[in-house]
Parts: C-alpha cells; structure tokens; sequence
C-alpha cells in the first residue's frame, strides 16, 4: 500500500503541475506583498489611530442600529490593538535584562489578577534570557501573521483545486477500472487517496511557512525568533456578563495562558493546520467520491467549503449575539479552525464561538470528521458499480 | 484432477428494471483458451465487468483460482490480468509512469518484469511519451502489457484486437497461445469476430439476451454456423 501512496503522490503533482508553478508564485508574491507593506510598531500605532478617526465618524454617520454597532465593536478592537501595540512599544523601550528580577518581585507582592500576563511575559525574559533586540517583532513574526491569512483564504482553495478530482477525476476517462480490478481493496484504495492527499497538504503547509520565513528573515532580519507569544488560553462561559454586539459572555480563566517562543508557536500552528486540513479533506474526498466528473465535484467543493469559510468570516466571527445562540453547534465544524487557526492556537476561538474550546477538544472534532467522512467515502465507493 | 481456474455459478445481475444477466454459471479451467462469444448487448462486457470487481453480481458467485471475489477479493484478484472495453490510461503521465502506476498495486512486480512488459508491448520510444499522444491501437498495447505484468493464472480480454495493426493481433494470438500452453494461464476472450476465436480457442461459451445459450468445445465445427444456431434458437 506504501508504495501505492507514493505512486498516487507522483500521480497528483504531475497532474497538478502547472498549478504547483502557479501556487508557488503565488505564495511567494502574497508573503513578499505582504512582507513589503510591514511596518514598524510607531508607524502600525499611526496607521490604527487614523482607522479609529474612520470607524468613529462612521459609527456617527451609520443609519440603523446595527451598522452603529458594527462600527462599536470595530472601534473596541482597534483601540485594544492601539493599547496592546502602545504598552509593547513601550516595553521594548524600557526593557532592561538587569531589572527583570526587581520587576517580577514588584509584580508578585503587588499580587493583581491583571498583571498575570506581565508577569508571564517578565519570568519568560528571565528564564530565556531575553535580549531586548529579541523582543522587536521582525521576519518570523512577519511570517506568523502572513501564515495567518494565507490559511484561510488561499491555502483552503489551494486544497479544493488540488485535491477535488482525486477520485472524480478517475471517472472520465474511465481509468477508475485501472484501480478497481486489481487486487487491493477499495477501502485501502480511499485510504490511499486520503493519505496521499495528506502528504501533499504537509509538504504545501511547510513549503510556503518556509518560504514566508524565509522571505520575511531576509527582508526584515530573524532575531525575533524567541519572541514571547502568548497561547492556550482558556475561557469560560460566564451568564453574569453581559452579551452585546461588542461584550461576549466568555471568560478569562485566569492562569491558563502560557508563553511560548515564536519559533515554537509558528510549530504548533502548523499542527493544527495540519489536523483541521485532514478534516477538510477528508470532506473534499467525500464529495469527490460522491460526483462522477471533476468540475462538478470541484464546484461542490468550493461551494460547501468556501461557502462556509466566507460565511464564517463575514457572517458570524465577531457577532457575539449570533455566535451566543448559534456557536454551541458551529464549534463541531472544522471550517472555523481553518480560518482562525490562529485564534485557536491563542484560545481565542473560544469567545468567537461563546464556548470552552482548547486545541484538544478541535483535535476531537477533527478526528470525528476525518472518521465519518473516511468511512462514509470507503461504504459509498465500496458499494458502487463502475461502468 | 482438472483445475478450475474460473468458475460462475448462478450470475444475475439487473441494471434498472432489466434483468442483464440471467443465472449464468459456468468454468474454465488452466490452460484453458475460452471464446465468448454474443451479439451487441447481450451482456459479455458486463459479465467481463463483474469477473474483474468492476460491478457487483445481484446474485450469485464468482471464484477465482480458489478465492471467492465476494469475500476474498484481494486473493482472488491477485492473478488476474485483465483489459476491459478500450484500455484507460492517465492521459498526462508517459506509458511508463502508467505502468509503474499500476504495479504499485500488485505483489511482487519487480523493475526486471515491468521493463519486460514494455518490451513486450513494442512501444519502443514512445513509452516515455504522454499517453495522450497515443492511438487506439498503441493504447491497446500498453494495456496488454499491463494485463500481463502481475504473476497471471486467469487473463481476461474484452475485444483485445479493436485497435491492433494485424502484426499486433499476431503476436497477441501467439501471446496468448504461448500463456495457455506454457504457463498453463486461462484465458477469457470476449469478441465479435468469430474467425479470431475460431483460430486460438479451445472453446466457446456462446450468450444471449443475458443467458448462456451454449458452449462448443470441438471447434473443428464451423464456428459461424454453430452461433447462427445458438442465436436462433433463443431467439426463437
């Protein structure tokens, strides 16, 4: 069967091969698009002051209620993201290694919830010993946030166009019979397909992070490598808050953050890319088996999964009161894990989705998918006739 | 003891609401080069299809060499060669990557056999080329060298001359003669024309309207006579 895998390898990237030069041009023109519009964090504070003057004179122009609150919950963000960028700029510019001890024994007699992070962040400095060019966010943090937007909106599509035919595309010409009558089973055959696919997907996933680093480091230097990043927190739902378009009901659970160096964070979002991707093709699979000719299934495909990635994007993230009522049932979708894969390796996918969500439990979900689609896919093209 | 290579017993099988196949049993033995022989739509390539795993009997069952296809269909199609209908092959991949392509699936093939299958099928060159620059005839050939690369004791052949240039019918008949009484392979050849069953078989299972209507085994008997009679007297 190994070698079969190897050989349906061989078989997609000559088929997909012209697609393979277009994909790799372009991953490297979004991340050196991207890489050249990276600004420092004084020009990034300019930049969200001017949007906040835009989305203020909006929200005062906005004719019905909802728009007004759509422009409040943009405003809260912004302004959170020109706090956040204000207190790091400022940390870098006060940073002293000589002080870090001083500063953590300050920040434990002070004893203050509100100071966890802080604290967090100082112990990481100390325990890694943290230069302050180190903590300046250079090519390796380019390349997280790159990563970021390159999942959701290119890589899902990059896996519809390269993985929609995979069984569909056996069906005309008839080469499925090629497959069908030799002495392996069909449920190794999807198997094989599925695995197949999986190594395509991994080698995709790391060629363009290697690429996005690459291009990043060079243009902006790799010294941010052990930059702290923040991952794993933990919310839970709490009836007391208030819901709003632009207050959840999720709360911090304190403690459950931990910091990680970038080089490791970028690792671990990689793997949930890795195992939400699984989930997803094993659904292209599904309704590649499902359609007797390739544009057909390709349509389908991009269809259900685009569809629901815009839907997620545009119609529900953000949306407190719609992700209060509808987010107990979306969170057993793998689509949302795709698009905010970052906001699950930070945790915050849990307020986007108003329920307790860790990597484990998007694990479980995308296991659950990957079974029922892989099984579903082996019953259907087990049972069929091929003529 | 003769030994069955092939054997049907009780084959039906519907498509909608038409009974394509009617109780159909039958066997081949090794060594064995078995004509079929029926008018268009009388249900030989569906039944070539069910033998090969392509669709499934309603009832009925098949074993191969042993192995029954329902529960032990790895086993069972483990030596069997087949080419159903025009052969299909990966338009954008050469001959070669096709083949390599196909032997990952089987035990046992080695470089040294596919490379003698390349031989066989007289490509030359142009195994390394696309395969969509191919003609039929060409096409044929890579598919008989793809029927032949898995250790065969059964080779089933749907119209394995449409296409061929006449040396290629010449050599696939010696082929086949040479698998038959060499290697003691069983053959199965569906086809319309009489006279090229008549030349290599050593017997023929005749169908009609989904039905066996017939076997001749002595073949010295005018082949086109003994089908005119088969058919009548079903249609009858």
């Amino acid at each position: 069967m190994n070698k079969y895998i190897w050989e349906e390898v061989k078989r997609i990237i000559i088929k997909k091969k012209i697609w393979i030069v277009i994909v790799i041009m372009i991953t490297i023109g979004f991340g050196l698009i991207s890489i050249l519009k990276t600004n420092t964090l004084e020009v990034q504070i300019q930049k969200y002051k001017a949007l906040l003057v835009n989305q203020k004179m909006g929200r005062d122009k906005a004719n019905s209620e909802l728009k007004k609150a759509e422009f409040s919950r943009d405003i809260v963000s912004t302004q959170k993201e020109i706090k956040d960028k204000e207190k790091q700029l400022n940390e870098i510019k006060s940073y002293d290694r000589s002080k870090l001890d001083q500063r953590i024994q300050k920040l434990k007699k002070k004893n203050n919830p509100e100071n966890e992070y802080k604290l967090l962040q100082l112990k990481y400095e100390k325990k890694y010993n943290i230069g302050k060019s180190e903590l300046i966010p250079k090519g390796m943090y380019s390349a997280m946030e790159i990563l970021t937007y390159f999942i959701p909106v290119f890589f899902l599509l990059i896996l519809i166009v390269f993985l929609s035919d995979i069984v569909s595309g056996d069906y005309s010409p008839n080469t499925i019979k090629n497959l069908v009558t030799k002495p392996i089973s069909r449920k190794k055959i999807i198997v094989s397909k599925f695995a197949a696919s999986m190594i395509l997907n991994i080698g995709m996933l790391i060629a363009s992070t290697l690429i996005f680093i690459l291009e990043a480091g060079i243009h902006l230097g790799f010294s941010d490598y052990r930059l702290p990043f923040d991952v794993g927190a933990r919310y839970v739902f709490d009836s007391s808050l208030t819901l709003s378009p632009i207050t959840s009901q999720m709360k911090y659970v304190s403690g459950s953050r931990s910091i990680i160096p970038l080089w490791s964070a970028i690792i671990e979002l990689l793997l949930i890319a890795i195992i939400v991707s699984a989930a997803i093709i094993s659904i292209i699979l599904l309704i590649s088996v499902f359609c007797r000719n390739s544009l057909v299934s390709s349509l389908v495909s991009f269809i259900l999964i685009g569809g629901t990635a815009v839907w997620y994007l545009f119609g529900f993230a953000g949306r407190y009161v719609v992700s209060a009522k509808y987010g107990a049932f979306v969170k057993f979708l793998p689509i949302p894990y795709i698009v905010d894969v970052m906001g699950v390796l930070s945790g915050d996918i849990s307020v986007q989705l108003t329920s307790t969500i860790n990597v484990f439990s998007v694990l479980m979900v995308c296991l659950a998918w990957t079974s029922i689609m892989l099984f579903l896919s082996s019953y259907v093209f087990g049972k069929r006739d091929f003529d | 003891m003769i030994q069955k290579v092939l054997e049907l017993k009780s084959i039906s099988k519907k498509r909608g609401k038409l009974r394509v196949l009617k109780d159909i049993s039958f066997s081949i033995s090794k060594g064995e080069i078995c004509g079929f022989v029926g008018k268009n739509g009388a249900g030989k390539t569906t039944l070539i299809k069910i033998i090969t795993g392509m669709l499934f009997p309603d009832e009925g069952e098949i074993i191969i060499g042993g192995k029954s296809l329902e529960t032990e269909r790895e086993e069972a199609l483990q030596n069997v060669g087949a080419i159903v209908e025009t052969p299909e092959f990966y338009g954008y991949m050469t001959g070669r990557q096709n083949l390599n392509y196909i032997a990952s699936m089987l035990e046992n093939v080695t470089k040294d056999k596919i490379e003698d299958v390349i031989k066989y099928s007289k490509l030359g060159v142009k195994i390394d080329k696309k395969v969509k620059t191919y003609s039929l005839g060409m096409k044929q050939r890579l598919g008989l060298a793809q029927a032949l690369m898995g250790e065969i004791s059964l080779l089933i052949l749907d119209e394995p001359t449409n296409g061929l240039d006449p040396i290629g019918v010449v050599e696939l008949k010696k082929t086949i003669k040479i698998l038959a009484e060499e290697k003691g392979v069983c053959v199965f050849i569906s086809s319309h024309i009489l006279s090229e069953i008549e030349s290599i078989c050593t017997k023929v299972i005749f169908i009609n309207e989904g039905k066996i209507v017939g076997t001749c085994s002595n073949l010295k008997q005018n082949l086109e006579e003994k089908f005119i009679e088969m058919m009548g007297e079903n249609d009858e």
